[in-house]
């Protein structure tokens, strides 16, 4: 499968410390794409050297077929982003905020936006300042799917969400365009194992494994201490992790 | 995008805009009505907080607007949409330039004509002055939003580089003396204030292309504080300076003027001053008037000095003056030199004669003195042999209008001077001869009185030499400027023929002055003991 997005020997330092240290993956077009760690990991870090919203101190990246320090509109219109950190403008209402929107990307697609904003229930007249996180997550998601992204990059989409407002973002994935590419970063292991088909674990700043989920559980087999198994003798992500992260630090 | 952007921004901040215009309207209203004479006190009393609201509003849009899509940071909504940078730079220049500058164009153009100024007039001067107000005030805010994240660190940033500012003037001063500044308090600052302005305007601009186009906020950062240095360290020689203002004038080898030192008109006399012309006290009272470089200089002379200084007179003799015209010093350079040429003591301004009376106009040869003030120790140390060698940078102003206006009640209009009004404040004891110009202002002018039967009565004049082409005032579009003319003169050194009672029928003669030309001249005097000052033949050269 060709790959959406690569890396190569990335590397990112905060003066002596280094955030993320010489990655290289590869996210297959038409994948979900996990990428796990425990906080400071790297994995913010990552996402922000992908969309060159900071400078990488080594290395490489190319986002759909571009380098990453090259790009520009034309490839920010093909990509959706989501972060729980993302600094929405606050005094904006929401009818303000698509309206804003709409023109930036020339593919946006005006039903699915009502679609989406219908079924996150986001009130049309109220400051983004006003709305809950939750709400803000969704308003964020709802902003970043109706131009139908190639890639959609979510950083801890999930973060500090209540069950409910999790089911429903996941829902919204799950019935997603196959043709869009995600890239997913969380440490919420359980909830994107419903959601991933390749999957990328990162400890501090180094990558410790990446591969499609079949080939994780294959590599976990390989793992001492070994992973719990559960009754269909698959080794949860979690589990794995954290025997991976055991073995890291024992080394 | 430019537009929706706009859009964005104007749907954000509206209601500041609407603020900042009001505060905009007030402030122009407030000068109008302020009137030429302060008539109005609550609107006089209103000015100052109303010009620092002006300017208070006027940072707050451009931050906030640069704010809506900081450059700083990494979570910021606009960095992930297809956004074209230049466009979003384009978008917030564009609505400053609309919601700011627009209407301060209209207000000052409003302004201009209702002061009585023809519609080209004022808005030449009024288009002029939102340029200027945007390259010196606009920008450079727009630079120090750029390369904060909110208006907390705007107001950090900008107390920093206050500070900055602040310690390397004291520095410069310190280190540099006088010579820290060598064009302020001249007519030719602007030259150095021009250079400035254009140096804050590309250093604005360097800045938000590298924010915009980098967003490299370190470097940026770096290049405020270097050029907040740089702005007080960077200073145009004077001879620089002066030279290129000769450029502007005249030819200075057409200017037939003569100086040299009068030996019949010396006193003789030398002595102690009684007062140290720079002292603790002094410097105490520069600071407090805010004028950090005299303080300084005040404080270096008191380091230097044992003793109480001596002064000299120097009596000068300025010749070859054409007829109405004066000649203005405006800066001496004093040297005190051994016989083999060395040079034992430099002074910088060392009080150079005052501009002359203009009923000295006319005259071809006058008297003008200037007082030495030399260290105790030097003085001492002073013999036969001491040669004294002065260098004079001077111009020659020529009279540009003279206008005749009722000393009570009357009003004038000309190019020179504006629209100008007279009135009798109300203890009768000054007359208020008052004019506001849009434009540039005359820097000489002088007012004579003359009563009712054609005899010249008091003359007061103002000369604060100021050679510059049109640069505005930042805040109004018009000055106010003007005489007061005592009635009787309270220091009785007017013959006074009018009385009061015939003021009514009485009138001023104004007459402006404007450069004609700059020159320099030296005096050399040979033998320059203090004690023996006047005896020998100075030598002159042009």
């Amino acid at each position: 499968m060709p790959a959406i997005l690569e890396t190569h020997d990335l590397s990112k330092a905060y003066g002596p410390f280094g955030a993320l240290q010489s990655l290289s993956i590869s996210v297959p077009k038409g994948s979900v794409y996990a990428l796990m760690g425990a906080s400071g990991a790297g994995k913010t870090t990552t996402i922000k050297l992908l969309l060159n919203i900071v400078p990488p101190s080594a290395g490489t990246a190319s986002i759909l077929g571009v380098d990453s320090r090259d790009i520009g509109p034309d490839v920010l219109s093909r990509i959706g982003y989501v972060s729980e950190n993302q600094a929405l403008p606050a005094r904006l209402r929401v009818d303000q905020f698509f309206d804003y929107l709409r023109p930036c990307y020339p593919r946006w697609d005006f039903d699915l936006e009502r679609e989406l904003r219908t079924n996150f229930r986001l009130p049309p007249t109220r400051k983004i300042g006003a709305l809950s996180h939750g709400m803000r997550l969704k308003l964020a998601l709802a902003g970043a799917l109706p131009f139908r992204p190639e890639l959609l990059i979510l950083d801890e989409p999930l973060s500090g969400l209540d069950a409910l407002a999790r089911d429903e973002i996941i829902a919204s994935f799950i019935g997603r365009d196959r043709e869009m590419s995600i890239l997913i970063s969380s440490h919420e292991l359980d909830e994107v194992e419903r959601l991933a088909t390749h999957v990328a674990f990162l400890h501090e700043g180094r990558l410790l494994f990446q591969g499609s989920v079949a080939e994780l559980q294959e590599h976990a087999r390989s793992l001492q201490p070994p992973p719990m198994i559960d009754a269909a003798g698959r080794a949860s992500l979690r589990s794995v992790f954290i025997a991976m992260a055991k073995t890291a630090l024992h080394r | 995008m430019i537009r929706h952007i706009l859009k964005k921004d104007w749907n954000l901040l509206w209601q500041l805009v609407a603020l900042q215009v009001a505060i905009q309207i007030a402030l122009s209203w407030d000068v109008y009505k302020s009137g030429f004479f302060g008539e109005d006190v609550a609107a006089n009393a209103l000015l100052r907080p109303l010009m620092l609201a002006w300017y208070a509003a006027i940072a707050a849009v451009v931050t906030a607007v640069v704010h809506q899509d900081p450059v700083p940071g990494v979570d910021q909504d606009w960095l992930i949409r297809p956004l074209k940078r230049t466009d979003l730079l384009s978008a917030k220049v564009l609505f400053v330039l609309m919601t700011v500058s627009a209407p301060m164009f209209v207000l000052d153009l409003l302004h201009a004509h209702a002061l009585g100024f023809v519609w080209p007039m004022s808005a030449r001067h009024a288009l002029f002055k939102e340029f200027y107000v945007f390259v010196c005030l606009i920008v450079p805010i727009l630079a120090l939003a750029a390369s904060t994240r909110n208006m907390t660190e705007l107001i950090t940033l900008g107390a920093t580089l206050i500070v900055v500012y602040a310690v390397s003037t004291l520095i410069g001063g310190l280190v540099f003396g006088p010579n820290h500044c060598p064009t302020c308090g001249t007519g030719v600052e602007w030259i150095q204030h021009l250079l400035q302005h254009a140096g804050l305007f590309a250093g604005a601009i360097v800045v938000l292309t590298l924010q915009y186009r980098r967003r490299l906020t370190t470097a940026s950062l770096v290049l405020l504080v270097c050029g907040a240095v740089a702005l007080v360290f960077l200073q145009l020689p004077w001879k620089s300076a002066f030279a290129l203002q000769t450029r502007l004038q005249e030819s200075a080898s057409k200017i037939p003027v003569g100086i040299a030192f009068d030996a019949e008109a010396a006193s003789g006399s030398d002595k102690p001053t009684g007062e140290n012309p720079g002292g603790a006290s002094q410097a105490a009272h520069a600071l407090l008037r805010g004028d950090v470089g005299r303080a300084v200089e005040y404080l270096r002379r008191r380091g230097r000095s044992t003793g109480i200084p001596v002064a000299a007179d120097l009596p000068l003799r300025i010749d070859h003056v054409p007829p109405g015209n004066l000649v203005l010093f405006d800066r001496s350079e004093l040297h005190l030199l051994d016989p083999r040429g060395r040079n034992l003591y430099s002074e910088t301004n060392a009080s150079p004669p005052s501009w002359p009376d203009p009923n000295e106009a006319g005259r071809d040869s006058y008297l003008a003195h200037q007082t030495l003030y030399l260290p105790a120790e030097i003085a001492k140390s002073m013999d036969e042999r001491t040669r004294l060698r002065i260098d004079y940078y001077m111009t020659l102003v020529a009279p540009s209008g003279t206008y005749r206006v009722a000393a009570i009640g009357g009003d004038m209009r000309a190019p020179e001077a504006g629209v100008c009004a007279t009135h009798l404040n109300q203890s009768d004891a000054i007359i208020l001869l008052r004019c506001k110009q849009v434009g540039r202002l005359p820097f000489c002018y002088s007012a004579t009185l003359y009563g009712p039967d054609g005899h010249a009565d008091v003359t007061k004049s103002s000369c604060s030499p100021d050679y510059r082409p049109y640069l505005p005032p930042i805040s109004v579009v018009s000055s106010l400027y003007g005489l007061l003319i005592p009635i009787p003169d309270r220091y009785l050194i007017a013959h006074h023929t009018v009385d009061t009672s015939q003021l009514g029928r009485s009138h001023l003669l104004v007459k402006f002055y404007a450069a004609r030309g700059h020159f320099t001249r030296s005096v050399e005097i040979d033998n320059f003991p203090l004690h023996r000052q006047g005896g020998d033949q100075p030598r002159v050269s042009r």
